[in-house]
């Protein structure tokens, strides 16, 4: 053999071997770099993929569009075509997001499916709207169609609702929804009275996220003091005016609604027969007609005008004597 | 050196005389520029469509450039010109090399001004392109390499039409062979990183490095081997 030979032999191993060994390597990388990638179809398309994702994506619009409405048949269909988009490009969130919009009326478990599919994938495990929709989908089934499974459903959307919450830059106004799930379940399984469980689950929810975010989501938490949205306090607050006005003798309704007062309306001034907020000056309550206690009024009986100040009234000038705070 | 260099140059000049190179390449471009208008039909997904439209038109641009080898080389030989150069002092080894850097060079022009030219449409449609896309896109240009290593390969011993075809299956499998049964000796899927470009995932640069390095050595491996079967062929 010669000499030139035997240097191209020794050349070819040493390139094979090192070509191995950093393919090896490179394969490793690509899954740090990128976790769905072998969740990829293995169909044999080069390095096209992630574009025939796209024109299947196209098709299934198209398809879509055809569609006057949905049946069984073509639920199957879509179905079917997501899960293609999908396995080409599993971070597609559009093929998450329409498909399973258009498949929740016909076959909300199909729906649910791509969802969980999006939920595991990478690049759209922390987009709360996947979890959001999943939970809403299984609502609504169970809204539509009453059946002995209503339980299990009700609890797994409750699991997707708390993994939304989770999840960054999630809307509030899905806690609402939440919330609604947690009561909904124990008015199912433990027969509890819908609004006080909400309002129950709404006083337990508010003091985890207080404590768990030390100051709170929400803003300032002191002591004893809950601070929340002023969306949330109106929602709370109209939530204790429906407990009082559909069970007034409920003793678990009235100590939930003292509770979630003194946590959370410190600050404002609530007629305690139909829970309105009143205002300085107000002898009686402008919803229920009730005298109420009144306040921020000047403490000399010859005056008694509302006052703006905090040390001395703008009207006779007189020392403002500062009211006891409310327990 | 300087027999390669020369080899290399020919080929280049030739290639790159030819205006039809340019005009494919401006249609390539006015291809990805397109794509913005199907906007409505992607249901606002425009971006993910002009992304993978790039990175497919440059992936096929340099295939089809570094496919040119299968019909340059074979061509050659029945018409002499290879004689003619191998009976002056010139082994066939640096003949197979000067090739490689030669088609290597324009298929990695061709792909750098279609590469520009995305960016560029990139850029003044969706905003600055991350880094990821810019690294994605630097690989799609090293697989130029292993690629044209494999069409010498095959023109160094089948004619025009077959060696193009054959090279042109080998290519496209080369992209799933790991995929499909791990095979780890000649694999372009590492090159093919336009999901992660598209999702801005980290590509490193030590990645980058690696892939460069696996490029060079594949296209080394394969000069030796195909050396192997074009020094036994009686020209």
């Amino acid at each position: 053999m010669k000499k030139s030979n035997i240097i191209k032999v020794i050349i070819l191993l040493l390139a094979l071997g090192l070509n191995v060994k950093t393919l090896k390597s490179l394969h490793a990388e690509q899954v740090v770099i990128n976790a769905d990638r072998p969740k990829i179809s293995k169909l044999p398309l080069a390095s096209f993929h992630k574009f025939w994702a796209d024109i299947q994506w196209m098709l299934m619009i198209q398809h879509m569009g055809s569609i006057d409405l949905t049946t069984e048949q073509n639920s199957k269909e879509l179905y079917s075509e997501a899960n293609t988009i999908i396995d080409l490009d599993p971070g597609f969130y559009k093929a998450y997001e329409i498909s399973s919009l258009m498949l929740s009326a016909k076959k909300p478990q199909f729906a649910i499916n791509l969802l969980k599919r999006g939920q595991a994938s990478v690049h759209t495990t922390n987009d709360w709207r996947l979890y959001s929709m999943a939970g809403n989908i299984r609502q609504q089934e169970i809204f539509f169609n009453k059946g002995p499974d209503n339980l299990t459903k009700l609890r797994e959307s409750i699991e997707f609702y708390r993994e939304a919450l989770n999840k960054p830059g999630v809307i509030s106004v899905l806690e609402k929804s939440f919330i609604k799930s947690l009561a909904q379940e124990r008015f199912e399984s433990k027969g509890d009275k819908l609004l006080i469980s909400e309002l129950q689950e709404w006083f337990k929810h508010l003091s985890q996220s207080n404590y768990m975010n030390g100051e709170g989501e929400h803003g300032n938490s002191t002591e004893g003091y809950m601070s929340v949205s002023e969306e949330v306090k109106s929602e709370l607050l109209s939530l204790i005016q429906k407990i009082k006005q559909e069970h007034p003798n409920d003793s678990k309704g009235r100590a939930i609604s003292d509770k979630v007062i003194k946590a959370l309306f410190k600050d404002i001034h609530i007629c305690f027969r139909c829970f309105h907020e009143y205002h300085k000056g107000d002898k009686y309550c402008n919803e229920c007609s009730k005298p109420v206690k009144i306040f921020g009024v000047c403490s000399s009986p010859d005056c008694a005008k509302v006052i703006r100040g905090h040390k001395f009234c703008e009207h006779c000038g007189k020392h403002v004597v500062k009211p006891k705070r409310r327990k | 050196m300087d027999e390669i260099f020369a080899i290399a140059h020919s080929l280049w000049k030739r290639l790159l005389a030819a205006k039809v190179v340019y005009f494919l390449t401006l249609c390539a471009i006015a291809l990805i520029g397109i794509t913005k208008m199907y906007d409505v039909l992607m249901i606002g997904e425009s971006r993910n469509l002009m992304v993978d439209t790039a990175f497919m038109l440059i992936t096929v641009a340099s295939m089809l450039t570094v496919i040119s080898l299968a019909f340059d080389i074979p061509k050659e030989l029945q018409s002499g010109i290879a004689s003619v150069l191998l009976a002056k002092p010139l082994g066939r080894t640096h003949y197979l090399i000067g090739k490689l850097v030669g088609i290597s060079w324009v298929a990695m022009f061709i792909a750098t001004l279609i590469s520009i030219g995305f960016l560029i449409i990139y850029g003044v449609t969706y905003g600055a392109p991350s880094a990821s896309m810019i690294k994605a896109l630097i690989l799609v240009i090293f697989s130029i390499i292993p690629m044209a290593s494999v069409v010498l390969f095959f023109s160094s011993f089948l004619n025009e039409a077959v060696a193009a075809t054959i090279s042109t299956i080998a290519i496209w499998f080369g992209y799933m062979l790991f995929a499909m049964n791990g095979f780890t000796v000649y694999d372009l899927s590492v090159f093919n990183m336009s999901a992660e470009a598209f999702y801005d995932d980290n590509i490193t640069n030590m990645y980058l490095l690696k892939a460069a390095f696996s490029a060079v050595l594949t296209g080394i491996s394969m000069v030796c081997f195909t050396s192997f079967i074009f020094n036994k062929r009686d020209l």
